[in-house]
């Protein structure tokens, strides 16, 4: 019989233990239902994290493994950076060096910044 | 005379046709409950987001003879004289041929259309990073939505009410207004104005609310407990989060997949990084209109006739009631989490759990600050404030798998 008023909810309860018995079933039911599906995206955010954090290790492990001189080919020959140089008083040498860190950071070939960032600045023009 | 009499004819029907003539009790009432609905949005900032345009529908629904909104094309036993095939919603021919403004801006609510695009903007707006370092806040922003279902107890056993209605008047204490209208417009259409008033209120009284539950319940010693910085969450997991919550959700409560599918999208797009436009307009443009649609149809729908009755005492008071009993569920469980951690959660990041987001994060950190002026807890109550959001969506999912 409770059943039979479980299927259909717009039955009107014959005693009180009926509606107290159904109220406090889904409370509990429903609540704990809530608890489970948050406990699991919980579960699942770990496992995400630690599959994830596990992924970029292994990938900058692997990167650090390589040889760090760059080959002609490594070389990033259609890149090239043309800069415009407004500063006289700083060398040469002193702002390529500079431009070179700025690009690696932007690009984020950190791992390849000493002593090769990755990429070659090939050709830069002082204007003025 | 002729000409004079002709005048007094005129006005004299124009008088007639008036709102004073014509108007009942209930509907003056209602036009002053809307002044005092003003007054608290605007002189107190009471969410004046929604209260306004809501409060505006509702004087607009009121005003006698003016016929903005006619609730019979949405009622069953209307839809059923007119011989419609039975479980018809909405009367749809008379909707199309004699309706006003109000009666298709409402369709958006009837079809459930604007609480899920409001959740993508919240979607887009809203940073799951707090809740990503610190995985267990889920734990928080659920124990805050057993507010929901003691509420439906209580309803259901004590109120009179149904069991949909009663599902209706529980999802108040989830503090969340979109949540609340999507389900009570399916369960309980007939209390869509009682519950939407009470819902955003009991949202711009979060900060009066709280705060005593808090106290009461929490030592100054364990409001002192300055929490452990959060880790730094990687542009990966933001990304793959809502997919993954969106999948898991989804499957498990399908009911719960318009609101959690459109609020995990908006997150997405503003995880994403690719999507700046869509990101700009989801938080800006769309939000905002639907806003002023969803709030003036909803508002449109607290008729005197429907409003002033003792059902909206018992709704008013039951919302209260599911608002403090979620807040007592989150700071109860922050207090577990204390004993648990031996000292390291604050339990007032708890009561966050209520997904009034920012507020509610907003208040543990005063209270923080109160018991600690050198605490911050803003963004570690942010992680149960979002979850909460989550958990509400779930819990409104089960109610309406349940009543629908």
């Amino acid at each position: 019989m409770l059943l039979e008023i479980a299927t259909d909810w717009t039955t009107k309860f014959e005693t009180m233990s009926e509606k107290l018995f159904l109220a406090s079933t889904i409370m509990i039911v429903g609540f704990l239902i809530v608890f489970v599906i948050l406990t699991i995206i919980i579960f699942s955010i770990k496992f995400m994290s630690a599959s994830i954090n596990f992924s970029s290790r292994f990938n900058k492990s692997k990167k650090i493994d390589t040889n760090l001189v760059p080959s002609q080919e490594e070389t990033l020959t259609s890149d090239k950076v043309t800069v415009d140089l407004n500063q006289s008083d700083i060398s040469d040498d002193e702002l390529v060096a500079v431009l070179s860190a700025a690009i690696a950071a932007f690009t984020s070939s950190s791992v390849r910044t000493a002593p090769y960032p990755g990429f070659k600045i090939r050709r830069a023009k002082r204007i003025g | 005379m002729g000409i004079l009499g002709s005048l007094a004819d005129i006005l004299s029907k124009l008088w007639n046709k008036s709102g004073f003539v014509n108007g009942d009790w209930t509907q003056f009432v209602m036009i002053g409950v809307t002044f005092v609905l003003f007054y608290l949005a605007i002189a107190k900032k009471f969410e004046p987001l929604l209260l306004i345009p809501i409060a505006f529908g509702m004087l607009l629904a009121n005003i006698p003879g003016a016929g903005v909104i006619n609730m019979d094309f949405y009622s069953p036993e209307f839809i059923q004289e007119l011989g419609y095939k039975a479980g018809t919603a909405i009367a749809y021919r008379e909707l199309l041929s004699e309706g006003g403004l109000l009666d298709f801006l409402y369709l958006g609510v009837k079809l459930g259309i604007y609480p899920p695009l409001i959740f993508l903007g919240i979607g887009a707006m809203t940073d799951f990073g707090p809740m990503l370092a610190n995985p267990k806040s889920l734990l928080l922003g659920a124990a805050a939505q057993i507010g929901i279902f003691v509420a439906f107890f209580g309803a259901l056993v004590f109120g009179g009410f149904t069991p949909a209605e009663s599902a209706s008047i529980g999802i108040i204490g989830g503090a969340d207004g979109p949540t609340a209208i999507f389900v009570t417009k399916t369960l309980a259409p007939a209390l869509l104005g009682p519950i939407a008033v009470a819902a955003y209120s009991y949202m711009a009284l979060v900060p009066v609310i709280q705060p005593p539950i808090m106290r009461l319940l929490t030592t100054k010693k364990e409001r002192s407990v300055v929490m452990d910085q959060l880790r730094v969450v990687s542009k990966t997991e933001k990304i793959i989060f809502p997919i993954v919550v969106t999948t898991i959700v989804a499957l498990l409560i399908p009911d719960a997949t318009p609101l959690i599918g459109m609020l995990m999208l908006g997150n997405l797009f503003r995880e994403s990084g690719v999507v700046d436009r869509l990101v700009k307009t989801a938080s800006n443009e769309l939000i905002n209109i639907v806003t002023i649609l969803l709030g003036v149809s909803v508002g449109a729908t607290a008729i005197g006739t429907t409003f002033l009755r003792l059902t909206t005492i018992k709704i008013i008071l039951l919302g209260v009631f599911a608002f403090i009993v979620g807040t007592a569920g989150g700071v109860l469980l922050g207090k577990l989490m204390y004993i648990i951690t031996k000292g390291k959660v604050n339990p007032l990041i708890g009561s966050a759990g209520v997904s009034a987001v920012p507020m509610a994060a907003r208040v543990s950190q005063v209270e923080g600050q109160k018991a600690n002026p050198k605490n911050f807890l803003l963004m570690h109550a942010m992680g149960p404030n979002v979850a909460g959001v989550i958990g509400s969506a779930i819990a409104a999912g089960i109610l309406l798998a349940l009543f629908a």
